[in-house]
């Protein structure tokens, strides 16, 4: 009852023993549980992508702030002195500071939220402006990827369950073709085949993210033309990635079908039902829950294109609007919003591993009796 | 109280693969008695994992049942034809009247639920109380000598392999089975594990009396917990009877083999025996006698005809067309 | 000649004459004939096509091939001495590398026989081969438009846009030159450019994990840190960005990025297998002889991942040409034509996207990008399949 099983930690010098902090003891026990390494690895991923980004704009060759410079210089007629303070507040450092300092300064305004403003759109600022068009790209990507893996899972699993059945052979056709070409051939083609070709929809019409005329809220109207725009979208996410699922919910469940388990399961006169969803349903999936964080990063990259191509207001087209307009700031946010929204969902991912898993969270240890 | 619990009729099972079909089961007949242990003893391959799966019609998807009976009789006297049954009433026989130990307790358990988690399945499955399902999986626990609250809790991958199969051991009477199939418990684990589930197993055996059929290919521990034994050779009983006759006095050329082949530490240094050949290919077995290829002791008629299951002697049935000469042949010690 | 030409060419065509000779005279000197003249053909053949550059492999393989039916007869034919697990220290250079190169041949054979059986595998490298012949000799047959053919429009025609027709299977694109002809012009570049992203990345792989893999320590960290990071970082993004930042007008400059983006996926593996690889008693032998690192590398090491290695770097260039054609299609590189992702890029702009008679014009790159992609991927799967036969579907 006196102490348990912990040592008395005893200062060597004074042999005093020593009050265990209690706040360093949770420190460690977090740092060295899985979870922990998980937040710490996301967080130093989070911090070298910022120094890169930094570092990567103020170094390119064709610095963007001599170029602005010179080029308010030319077409405002500004001094040399007024033309670089002009660009100091745009691109919100000065660069005659040395290049350590601006990057403290840099990471100071970081994270207080503060990205700077844009340097195209006079002066909107970058924090709201992706505000603007994130919630668009994780609405459609969010849903996409929800979709798709669900239907994916299921699907792969009655493959498996039914192999060599009908839906066995056509789908495995289906999903190979689907996880073989390149994604963004699937808007083109949905542009064109379906929309031109065999004019089930008007692709002009289905342009941009919602109807401008329509006053935000939440009734049936708005939401409905919400969906509406997003079907295109959504539809590209969901064909481009459920190939994949599929194919590997259908091995995966394969391999689960094969272990002794699902044997013992039916010995115990189990329903099919239960074995299915408990047994080798969750065991199946769980290789395919990394695979789920992995994909979060492809479909964040692709929105790029999928954005640009049915004109949507998300993240990705504007990031692309930045760079063909060569807004550095904004580009340089918007960069490191992305990234940092795909390492989040990476750590997302890891930490519902865990919960999936026990044998991760716990360790794996095992008495010897 | 019944007599004869399950009755097997001229059972055959055959695999398919891509080389051709695998005769696995051939002209298996025997009867088990209330709470007697009949043991199946042979080399790998020789079918006795088949049979097993066969009885309570858990085979693979590559494998039929191609003719024979399985007679079961309850415990009020009322007898069916497993092979007969519906799904749902196969479901419902399968652990409350019949249950079965896996060998390798390492990948019997599901790793991702807790162990309370498998029993209340069971239960949801038989329209037991989760209730009743705990007081019985504790007191069932304590059987086995496992701490019930600690154990009930905990997941698969937290307990030695020892504990998991005692666990299997524990939970495969949680119904109150007539008969439970054991296929090879002690296999997997380490020779003190394997003398502890041993007694328990006598244990529980004396005390909830239950009938069971175990498979080994241990020699020594079949002998040990067994009541009858039977010998089976490319998928066939060669040798069927009490423990006792079958391994003092063995009628078969193949049991034969089996036990001077068998090493023994009460004897000095000496050359190990081994029966000659390799196992038959069960695609294209040997005509007659399907260990004649390999038997010391065959002749002309053992390539031709194949011996039938008769009785030789008191309870001791076997299918050689030399009995008597094997009868005679003295075991090594 | 040398360089990057992938177009039939004379020189080339002699070279191949001469090249080929090698493994000819090497079947000649084994005595098998058949496997000496097909070696022939298909050095003349690839010579005629690539030059030096596309030659010079294939004769190598060639040579490998023959030797490698030739070696098995020679000795005991029971044991083929074609493998590379048993460091014989007696045998000379010129052995071992007769060893090295009927392993090789062996290797080819055995996936040649296998691919045979595996439907998918074989349409898809059949696919890839049909690209790849029409890129090379397509060009020969089919001359290249580059002119604007304004005679062309049609009577009350608001553009030059025209469907599939007789004369031009392909249709017409917005400057009315056969599409036809710049689908087989267009390939080559995206082609080359990728598969040689896809070599940069695999040799960097393969020397970045084995160091690290091998030294362990701080290069293993500071490797092992790194490939993480540019495999966290979304690359799609990241591309954009870069192209963004830096004017890519160079292929080769394309190339390099592209393989720069590549390495960190193979390096992983190869840093794994190197680990375990490490484990083993030969190599641990081959270290306390202190063989050097080099020799344990291609020795020891190397010999055991090959068939890991040609799968990805298949998949490297597959994922440098996805990445090629994106930046193509969103319009951040100025190249020109004929490409097949220029074609899409610049029918985008000129409107195509939406004129049901210039369909054509997109959907011929976008069928041959995809088509291409899809062999690829076929292929992969099915050598992947041959080179660990635990992933064979049924028996």
């Amino acid at each position: 009852m006196a102490s348990t099983a912990q040592p008395e930690r005893v200062d060597v010098r004074t042999g005093q023993p020593v009050a265990p902090h209690v706040l360093r003891k949770w420190l460690r026990k977090f740092s060295k549980s899985y979870t922990g390494r998980v937040v710490v690895q996301g967080l130093f991923t989070i911090w070298a992508v910022t120094t890169i980004t930094f570092f990567l704009i103020r170094l390119m060759p064709g610095n963007p702030l001599d170029i602005k410079i010179d080029q308010l210089q030319r077409t405002q007629g500004l001094s040399y002195q007024e033309a670089r303070a002009r660009a100091a507040g745009l691109f919100g450092f000065d660069p005659d500071q040395p290049i350590f300092e601006q990057y403290v300064v840099y990471v100071g305004r970081l994270i207080q939220g503060d990205l700077g403003q844009s340097i195209t759109s006079g002066g909107i600022s970058v924090s709201s402006e992706i505000l603007q068009f994130l919630p668009w790209t994780l609405f459609s990507v969010g849903l996409g990827l929800l979709v798709s893996f669900g239907l994916g899972i299921l699907i792969g699993l009655a493959m498996a369950y039914w192999r060599g059945g009908i839906l066995d052979n056509v789908m495995t056709v289906v999903s190979s073709i689907l996880y073989g070409i390149p994604d963004y051939i699937i808007p083109l083609l949905l542009i064109i085949v379906v929309g031109i070709q065999w004019g089930l929809f008007s692709p002009g019409e289905m342009r941009g993210g919602i109807d401008p005329t329509l006053t935000p809220g939440f009734t049936p109207e708005y939401i409905g033309s919400l969906f509406k725009f997003a079907l295109l979208p959504v539809t590209t996410y969901v064909l481009a990635s459920i190939g994949g699922w599929v194919l590997t919910m259908k091995s995966s469940t394969i391999s689960t079908l094969g272990e002794d388990y699902i044997n013992v399961a039916k010995a115990r006169g189990l329903s099919e039902r239960r074995i299915l969803i408990g047994y080798v349903g969750r065991n199946a999936m769980l290789p395919l829950v990394t695979r789920l964080a992995i994909s979060i990063g492809f479909v964040v990259g692709g929105s790029v294109i999928v954005e640009e191509l049915f004109q949507y207001p998300g993240i990705g087209r504007n990031l692309l609007r930045a760079i063909n307009a060569r807004d550095y700031t904004t580009m340089q946010g918007m960069f490191l919003v992305i990234t940092i929204a795909v390492i989040l969902s990476n750590v997302g991912a890891d930490l519902l591993f865990g919960l999936l898993d026990p044998r991760v969270r716990l360790g794996g240890e095992g008495d010897d009796t | 109280m019944v007599d004869v619990v399950l009755r097997v009729d001229d059972l055959a099972v055959t695999y398919k693969a891509q080389r051709g079909k695998v005769q696995a089961v051939r002209n298996v007949s025997f009867e088990l008695r209330a709470g007697e242990t009949l043991a199946f003893i042979g080399e790998s391959g020789c079918g006795k994992s088949t049979l097993n799966l066969a009885l309570l019609r858990l085979l693979p998807k590559t494998g039929t049942i191609d003719r024979g009976n399985i007679l079961y009789t309850r415990r009020d006297g009322s007898a069916i034809n497993i092979l007969q049954l519906g799904k749902e009433a196969m479901r419902q026989f399968l652990w409350a009247e019949c249950s079965m130990v896996f060998q390798g307790a390492l990948n019997s358990l599901n790793p991702v639920i807790r162990v309370c988690d498998m029993v209340f399945d069971t239960a949801d499955a038989h329209h037991m109380s989760r209730r009743d399902a705990q007081n019985r999986a504790f007191e069932l626990f304590e059987k086995v000598k496992l701490d019930p609250p600690r154990v009930f809790k905990a997941y698969p991958h937290e307990l030695s392999g020892g504990m998991r199969q005692r666990v299997l051991l524990a939970t495969s009477l949680l119904l109150r089975p007539q008969i439970v199939i054991m296929d090879e418990p002690t296999t997997a684990v380490d020779i003190l594990t394997q003398r502890s589930i041993l007694d328990v197993l006598k244990e529980m055996r004396q005390e909830l009396q239950f009938s069971s059929i175990f498979i080994s290919h241990d020699l020594a521990v079949a002998a040990e917990i067994a009541d009858r034994i039977a010998t089976m050779y490319a998928g066939e009983i060669v040798e069927i009877g009490p423990v006792d006759e079958v391994f003092y006095h063995p009628r078969h050329a193949y049991t034969l083999s089996l036990l001077n082949a068998a090493p023994r530490l009460s004897v000095g240094k000496e050359d190990l025996e081994s029966i000659p050949g390799s196992p038959p290919d069960l695609i294209n077995p040997p005509g007659g006698c399907k260990f004649n290829p390999r038997c010391a002791f065959a002749t002309e008629i053992c390539k031709q005809e194949r011996p039938p299951l008769i009785l030789d002697a008191d309870h001791h049935a076997v299918a050689c067309h030399h009995s008597q000469q094997v009868a005679q042949t003295r075991r090594k010690a | 000649m040398i360089g990057f030409s992938t177009v039939a060419t004379t020189g080339g065509f002699i070279i191949g004459l001469a090249l080929g000779l090698i493994p000819l005279a090497t079947a000649i000197h084994y005595r098998k004939w058949r496997a000496g003249i097909l070696g022939y053909i298909a050095c003349v053949l690839s010579g005629f096509a690539c030059g030096f550059i596309g030659g010079i492999p294939v004769v190598i393989l060639a040579s490998a091939v023959v030797i490698s039916y030739a070696y098995i007869n020679r000795q005991d034919p029971f044991t083929s001495l074609a493998r590379l697990d048993e460091v014989d220290f007696e045998e000379t250079r010129r052995e071992f590398f007769m060893r090295q190169m009927a392993s090789l041949g062996s290797v080819l054979r055995a996936t040649g026989r296998m691919l045979q059986r595996n439907k998918a595998g074989f349409i898809g490298f059949l696919g890839i081969l049909f690209f790849v012949i029409v890129s090379v000799f397509g060009p020969l047959f089919i001359k290249y438009e580059g002119q604007p053919q304004f005679q062309r429009r049609q009577p009350g025609a608001t553009s030059l846009f025209q469907g599939p027709s007789a004369q031009f299977p392909l249709g017409l694109d917005w400057q009315g030159r056969d599409v036809l002809s710049h689908i087989v012009h267009g390939g080559q570049k995206l082609i080359i450019t990728s598969v040689v992203a896809g070599l940069l990345a695999t040799a960097i792989a393969v020397i970045l994990g084995a160091a690290a893999g091998l030294l362990g320590g701080l290069v293993d960290q500071v490797f092992s840190a790194l490939s993480n990071l540019l495999l966290t970082v979304p690359q799609t993004p990241l591309l954009i960005v870069l192209a963004g930042l830096i004017r890519l007008d160079n292929y080769l400059l394309l190339a390099v990025l592209f393989a720069a983006l590549n390495w960190p996926a193979l390096m992983r593996a190869i840093r794994a297998q190197v680990l375990s690889l490490r484990e083993r008693e030969y190599v641990e032998a081959a270290i306390a002889l202190d063989l050097g690192m080099w020799h344990i590398i291609s020795r020891e090491v190397f010999p055991n991942m090959v068939s890991y290695i040609a799968v990805n770097m298949i998949f490297s260039i597959r994922a440098s040409m996805y990445n090629l054609v994106l930046l193509v299609i969103l319009g951040l590189v100025p190249l020109t034509e004929p490409d097949w992702g220029v074609m899409i890029s610049m029918g985008r702009q000129q409107g195509a996207l939406f004129n049901p008679s210039a369909s054509a014009m997109l959907l011929a790159p976008i069928a041959a990008i995809a088509l291409f992609q899809l062999c690829l991927v076929l292929f992969t799967r099915s050598l992947e399949e041959i080179f660990n036969p635990r992933l064979r579907s049924g028996l």
